[in-house]
């Protein structure tokens, strides 16, 4: 970078942080930062220059000293109160700061709420933190940034799900289709539809009205159902929930019964007696279902290398939400290392879900596609340092007689597809498909797969930093490619199927993985190795591979 | 939760607050986007502080979060408000991740810009008095001191700019 361009970078820097910026000045600091280390390491010092002048003469300098009064006095004597006014008394200190030090504190004073069991102020009435694939906003998946819900805020669904969290503690999750009202920060009122709800220790009381009366909490975990002619279920999953029927005829009580887990009451019309019923989990979704993942053992079963950037792990043994006919609502990340955050994957429309077996990969479980059931992951970020591994089986005969099979396809244009093909062999394609031109699709690597009833395990890697994308089956290098530029973009991952719904998986998947990273030869091949043993593919029932050779070629 | 793990959340988010938002700040240059950005991001490490293997470093597990609700936050902003490139704001998250691990390098900047400050006319302290301490807008500078906008963006730039050179003078002598 010559020092025309570093001025240039400097002045572009310091509009972006005085936030006056227009687009023609943000492309041309793209552009300079583009690739190029010297540049970046420039800007970041520039900005930390912008960074530091807030912290020396405006209002994060009253963050740190508010945050060390915090650490340094006794937790229990301290309250957003008395940070608010220490705040106030500082004669520059501007309205956003004292905003930004309340947040701070609450985080804190939310802690110091959980050493010492106190009753915590709410700040809100509710909130949207989670979206599945639901048709609310701009976006699909994950919390909007207009989050909060304020009292009346009604919510009609049409698609998929949305979770809210009450002041109170109470997560609830709505099932489309639903109509669904927030009335206060421990109550809502649900006119149609389905939801689930879980409710700490310090929300109970939560309460549901619906058409025939109210559903209060007595510290539980509980699924509400009403129908479009207000019949209403309660199903009660853990712990206990008081049901009140509204009196039917003036001057009749209101009746009540005490559910405790297991159980559920169904009131079937206005004048007709409840029937009692044994609660069913499976009517429900419920996002909150997973509860922690543990997967220690696991992982030191297994070679998944530490240092790796996994972002994906799906194992068919672990973490499924099932309909009542085995139907995988979802199927949950195992969370380990680096994974941190559950990229649990998810099919909403009872139709398209797959389904769990549980004796079929040698006496293992899988989760079994049949050409038109996938499960769409939530959102997570991939690019051209990749590695999926997969413990696959097709359905002999019904896999074969199709074109294509896509087990995975990764980002959404170009994809990086993992398929098997009609002649029995595994493919990795990149498929492009720009609305303004005709779709592409490149075969970058294909091997044969065993000619045996045993599941495989595959793994892709994929580095366009190396130039190279490889492909092992059991173990084994089976073919090599060059590894072309994919965006580094955060999107849903669809399992069993594309994007297009065209050419889906017919088999059984047992495990996979997806790393962010190209693992090296060696730690493919370990992991390869140890899920071969997990599935008993031993050594001497490996296939013989020649290596393909395989020139890339466009199609 | 115990009280001894939550305490241990409160130590370690009080001690690296300042560090998380120089990282979200490389990806948010606008401060009070990146503060907006920290206050959701610890509700997030809140939430996630039981996932947490005390084996790792918590700066570190932060910003990969961090990192996260940037993009996602970045995402949804996008029709309402201008930002770099994804793609350049990833390899200045690479970078940025392995700087936010060296806490005696932003500490040693701290310092010296304390002493850098004090080397600077009266007239530039004024302009970064009215940006930083007043929190007034480029354009808020521009009126109050009856000059063009963009000869206040060139003062800034400027006077940033020879900040950052006596910054690096001290560091390395």
């Amino acid at each position: 970078m010559d020092q025309e361009d570093n001025k240039r970078l400097q002045a572009l820097a310091s509009r972006l942080c005085d936030g006056d910026i227009d687009a023609e000045q943000l492309q041309e600091l793209s552009a300079l930062l583009d690739q190029d280390q010297e540049a970046i390491r420039e800007y970041l010092d520039f900005t930390s220059v912008h960074l530091h002048l807030g912290h020396k003469l405006g209002a994060i300098q009253s963050i740190e000293s508010a945050s060390n009064e915090l650490t340094a006095g006794q937790p229990e004597k301290v309250g957003v109160a008395q940070i608010t006014s220490n705040a106030s008394s500082n004669n520059y200190i501007s309205a956003r700061a004292v905003m930004i030090i309340t947040l701070a504190a609450s985080v804190i004073v939310a802690s110091v709420f959980l050493i010492n069991r106190f009753q915590s102020q709410t700040t809100f009435i509710a909130r949207i933190i989670q979206k599945i694939d639901c048709d609310w906003g701009d976006q699909r998946w994950g919390a909007p940034q207009t989050a909060l819900l304020e009292v009346g805020r009604e919510i009609k669904l049409d698609r998929g799900l949305m979770v809210l969290e009450f002041g109170n503690g109470a997560e609830v999750t709505l099932e489309a289709p639903i109509q669904f009202r927030v009335l206060a920060e421990d109550r809502g009122n649900l006119s149609f539809g389905k939801l689930t709800a879980n409710v700490p220790e310090r929300g109970r009381g939560f309460t549901i009205h619906i058409p025939s009366g109210e559903v209060i909490d007595l510290g539980t975990s509980f699924g509400l159902l009403v129908d479009e002619a207000g019949i209403s279920e309660t199903h009660v999953f853990q712990g206990r929930v008081l049901l009140r029927r509204d009196a039917v005829k003036q001057g009749q009580s209101p009746q009540e019964w005490e559910l405790t887990a297991d159980h559920a009451i169904r009131i079937p019309s206005a004048t007709q007696d409840v029937e009692h019923l044994t609660a069913n989990r499976s009517h429900f979704v419920d996002y909150s279902h997973f509860g922690t993942s543990d997967n220690a053992e696991e992982k030191s079963r297994l070679a998944v290398p530490g240092d790796a950037d996994l972002v994906l792990w799906l194992d068919a043994g672990r973490r499924q939400q099932l309909d009542s006919k085995n139907g995988v609502i979802s199927w949950g990340d195992i969370c380990v290392g680096r994974n941190s955050s559950e990229d649990n994957a998810w099919q909403i429309d009872e139709v398209r879900r797959p389904h769990w077996i549980e004796d079929s990969l040698a006496g293992r479980p899988a989760v079994r596609f049949d050409g038109s059931t996938h499960l769409v992951t939530t959102p997570f970020q991939t690019g051209d340092e990749v590695t999926i591994i997969c413990v696959f089986k097709p359905r002999s005969g019904e896999q074969i007689s199709s074109l294509y099979g896509k087990l995975l396809t990764l980002n959404a244009s170009p994809s990086l597809i993992l398929e098997t093909t009609r002649n029995n062999q595994l493919a990795s394609i990149l498929f492009l498909a720009n609305p303004s031109s005709k779709k592409k699709r490149t075969v970058l690597l294909e091997g044969p797969l065993p000619d045996n009833d045993l599941p495989t395990v595959c793994a892709l890697v994929y580095s366009h930093s190396a130039n190279r994308a490889a492909l092992y089956v059991n173990g084994d290098l089976v073919s090599e490619s060059h590894a072309p530029s994919i965006p580094n973009v955060e999107t849903t991952q669809i399992i069993g199927n594309s994007i297009q719904g065209v050419g889906g998986f017919i088999g059984d998947v047992g495990d996979l993985l997806v790393f962010n990273s190209a693992l090296p030869a060696n730690q493919a091949t370990e992991l390869s190795n140890s899920l071969m043993e997990k599935y008993g593919i031993t050594a001497s029932q490996r296939e013989p591979r020649v290596l393909s050779g395989l020139i890339p070629e466009e199609q | 939760m115990d009280a001894s793990s939550a305490e241990e959340f409160v130590r370690l988010f009080s001690k690296s607050q300042h560090r998380i938002l120089g990282f979200i700040h490389t990806l948010v240059p606008n401060l009070p986007e990146a503060e907006d950005v920290l206050q959701e991001t610890s509700v997030i490490l809140w939430k996630k502080w039981p996932e947490f293997q005390r084996d790792r470093d918590f700066v570190k597990w932060a910003c990969g979060i961090a990192r996260f609700e940037v993009f996602r936050i970045l995402r949804q902003n996008k029709r309402n408000a201008l930002y770099l490139s994804e793609s350049v704001l990833n390899q200045i998250a690479d970078i940025a991740l392995n700087d936010a691990k060296d806490s005696r390098r932003y500490e040693e900047c701290g310092t010296a810009l304390t002493m850098c400050l004090q080397e600077l006319p009266d007239s530039d302290k004024q302009i970064l008095d009215l940006r930083y301490q007043h929190n007034k807008t480029v354009k808020q500078i521009a009126i109050e001191s009856n000059r063009p906008k963009s000869t206040i963006h060139d003062l800034l730039g400027k006077i940033r700019s020879r900040l950052l050179r006596c910054v690096r003078r001290r560091i390395s002598a």
